[in-house]
């Protein structure tokens, strides 16, 4: 199987500036390794402040990692120069969340979008062609060429946004939560669309979303992010059946209007109340062991002095955690 | 349910914005019944009036440019777009208390959560300090913040969004209020914490007996924790139901189209069902049903004639020309 990106223990120090801030820092990515094969979608789920989004920005080398090694199509970034890396930034591209701040508001959005074709060299009238087509594919009429992001809803700003991306024939497209800031009505057209793109364009996407059910629908595989670790990573049928960590599970039966709905109704809800799970978070201190360890309703001994690791338990299906068993899902 | 007299009832409300002579109709006539113990849920998009609404309710309208054009709100025998300021102080707070959606927003940082909750109840129930810190304790144990009272020590800064919504609740409860505004009380909290919120939400009002209202655009969220359900398209209901009935068996077109575009593992390779075009602008609603544009439904009468909220069903009202009817998606 040929994979178009592959990471290989991403890990991402933010530093303070406090006293000791330098030495310790702050590990929001810690050692992550993935594979995206082409054409696929890879859903990465979890809650604020996970390294979601710091993940992907490693990834993109907009703030690059602090260690670790990515691959793209074969070639290991880290080795390249300026000038050659600029020739594969433009196959990676991203669509941040909030479309508002993307967009430059004093720039209409002909010039947006005429920026990134500018910086391939491409002459005007092919520049302007490019503009037609790209507009009509996301769905905004070409005579809104001259008007700026504040004349455009936030479901339009952010069909810009996707364009302004596609722009640059990428192969690999991060979404950052991508529909979060939409209404309800707006998602499923923007959702839709990109789907339409992924087939049209044999595209790659890496789709970072806190909504599991979103993700369920939309990528091929899943991995479940916390405090800067991948803790379960399935196909996405796998995951959301027969999810093993307890802090997937956790994720899965917090998804508001029951478990019904995402189609798992095989498992237990959480009994466990908010104090209960406070109460402990205060009594363990998880210093060397697994960091789920505080909100964990099966640890144990075992999982404050070792932090587990990553291992199979049925194929393509991996999680990090010391109580569960492999194929029976706990 | 519907035998017994409503605890707050919002008749025929109109609220219109001025801004020079641009008119933007907020609100265009909504009913809404609430009652004791039950949790109606309020759906909408953005713009759509919700929020609109429960300023309303809690007498906080900007004015201008927000001006009440039709209607009453009637909560115990009173109307209480009629009754005068210092009438209605009572009434804020006392009886309706609001949560608002962003904790951090609404807490005064410049004191402690402690403070902030006996301030309601020194001036409400007339209670002294000694007291009011001691009742301050209890909700916190309720709300599920300990009962060591490490968090009336607490500037808002020390607590998470969690624990800040919750001390946003203890507040809120804090005077026994009958009914109470929940506006999109969750939405800017994680997925876990989101549920642990509208359980004590729930919890809340089994102990305490509350009508709430719960504003929501997030159809899953009400279907965790409303009752009743209203859908507000453009400043009007469209729909209004048992929870139950509404996601099982949706008459209107734009409740249809909204759950269906829900996308869930189950939806995995099909399409996901959208709605086409965006949602009117308060100040330029199309004609007739505010929805035809939209709708895959329209016919000649949608777009001339405002379709009313009538009883298709019973307890299940409706306010479209071609109710219940089903199309191929």
């Amino acid at each position: 199987m040929e994979h178009l990106v592959e990471c290989k223990e991403i890990v991402k120090i933010h530093r303070g500036r406090g006293i000791g801030g330098a030495k310790r820092g702050f590990r929001a990515v810690d050692g992550i390794s993935l594979q995206i094969d082409r054409n696929e979608s890879y859903g990465l789920v979890g809650e604020s402040g996970c390294g979601k989004t710091t993940f992907a920005r490693a990834l993109l080398y907009l703030d690059p990692p602090t260690s670790g090694s990515i691959s793209f199509d074969g070639v290991k970034l880290e080795t390249l120069g300026r000038r050659e890396f600029r020739k594969f930034r433009k196959r990676i591209q991203i669509v941040f969340q909030d479309p508002n701040s993307a967009l430059n508001p004093k720039m209409s959005i002909h010039a947006s979008l005429s920026e990134g074709l500018i910086n391939r060299g491409i002459d005007e009238a092919e520049r302007v062609k490019r503009i037609k087509d790209l507009l009509d594919l996301v769905g905004i009429s070409y005579a809104y060429r001259n008007r700026y992001p504040h004349e455009f809803s936030g479901g339009q700003k952010q069909r810009i946004v996707i364009a302004r991306a596609l722009s640059m024939e990428p192969d690999f497209l991060v979404l950052d939560e991508p529909v979060s800031n939409l209404d309800v009505s707006i998602q499923a057209q923007i959702i839709n669309l990109l789907s339409d793109l992924k087939k049209e364009f044999s595209l790659t996407y890496l789709f970072i979303s806190h909504d599991l059910n979103l993700v369920s629908y939309m990528c091929d595989t899943i991995g479940v992010m916390f405090k800067g670790k991948i803790v379960e990573q399935a196909p996405s049928e796998a995951l959301v059946s027969s999810p093993s960590h307890p802090y997937t599970r956790r994720l899965l039966s917090s998804i508001p209007g029951g478990a019904q709905r995402t189609g798992s109704m095989g498992f237990e809800q959480e009994e466990e109340t908010a104090e209960a799970l406070e109460i402990r978070a205060r009594s363990r201190q998880a210093a060397t062991g697994c960091p789920y360890y505080p909100l964990c309703p099966l640890g144990d001994g075992e999982c404050t002095s070792l932090a587990p690791s990553l291992r199979d338990i049925a194929e393509g299906h991996v999680v990090s955690c010391h109580k569960v068993g492999p194929a029976t899902g706990r | 349910m519907e035998a017994t007299t409503p605890l707050l009832q919002v008749e025929n409300l109109g609220v219109c914005f001025t801004h020079g002579a641009m008119e933007a109709h907020a609100l265009r006539g909504i009913d809404l019944s609430f009652y004791k113990e039950e949790i109606h849920g309020l759906v909408g998009e953005s713009g759509s009036g919700k929020t609109v609404t429960s300023t309303c309710i809690m007498g906080l309208l900007p004015s201008p440019p927000g001006k009440i054009v039709s209607g009453r709100i009637l909560f115990d025998g009173k109307d209480l777009l009629a009754i005068p300021e210092t009438e209605m102080r009572k009434v804020r707070g006392r009886q309706i208390a609001m949560v608002f959606q962003e904790p951090g927003k609404y807490l005064n940082p410049a004191f402690k959560i402690g403070e902030q909750i006996t301030e309601m109840l020194i001036l409400h129930l007339g209670m002294t300090k000694a007291q009011a810190k001691e009742r301050a304790r209890e909700l916190l144990g309720l709300v599920g913040l300990g009962k060591d009272g490490r968090v009336l020590d607490s500037y808002p800064h020390e607590l998470s969004g969690g624990m800040k919504q919750r001390a946003m609740i203890a507040i809120a409860i804090s005077c026994n209020p009958v009914f109470l505004i929940a506006d999109e009380p969750t939405t800017a909290l994680d997925v876990t914490l989101q549920l642990q919120i509208l359980k004590l939400i729930k919890k809340l009002r089994d102990m305490l007996g509350m009508g709430i209202l719960f504003i929501s655009h997030d159809l899953g969220v009400v279907n965790e924790v409303a009752d009743r359900v209203s859908v507000i398209y453009a400043g009007r209901i469209v729909e209004s139901t048992a929870k139950s009935q509404l996601f099982t068996n949706p008459l209107h077109p734009y409740t249809r189209l909204l759950i269906m575009s829900i996308p869930d593992a189950r939806k995995r390779g099909k399409r996901l069902a959208s709605i086409p075009g965006r949602v009117p602008d308060a100040d330029n609603t199309p004609t007739g049903c505010a929805f035809h544009p939209r709708c895959p439904l329209a016919v000649q009468r949608c777009r001339v004639e405002n379709p009313s909220l009538v009883e298709y069903e019973i307890g299940h009202a409706v306010a479209c020309h071609r109710a219940g009817e089903t199309w191929n998606i």
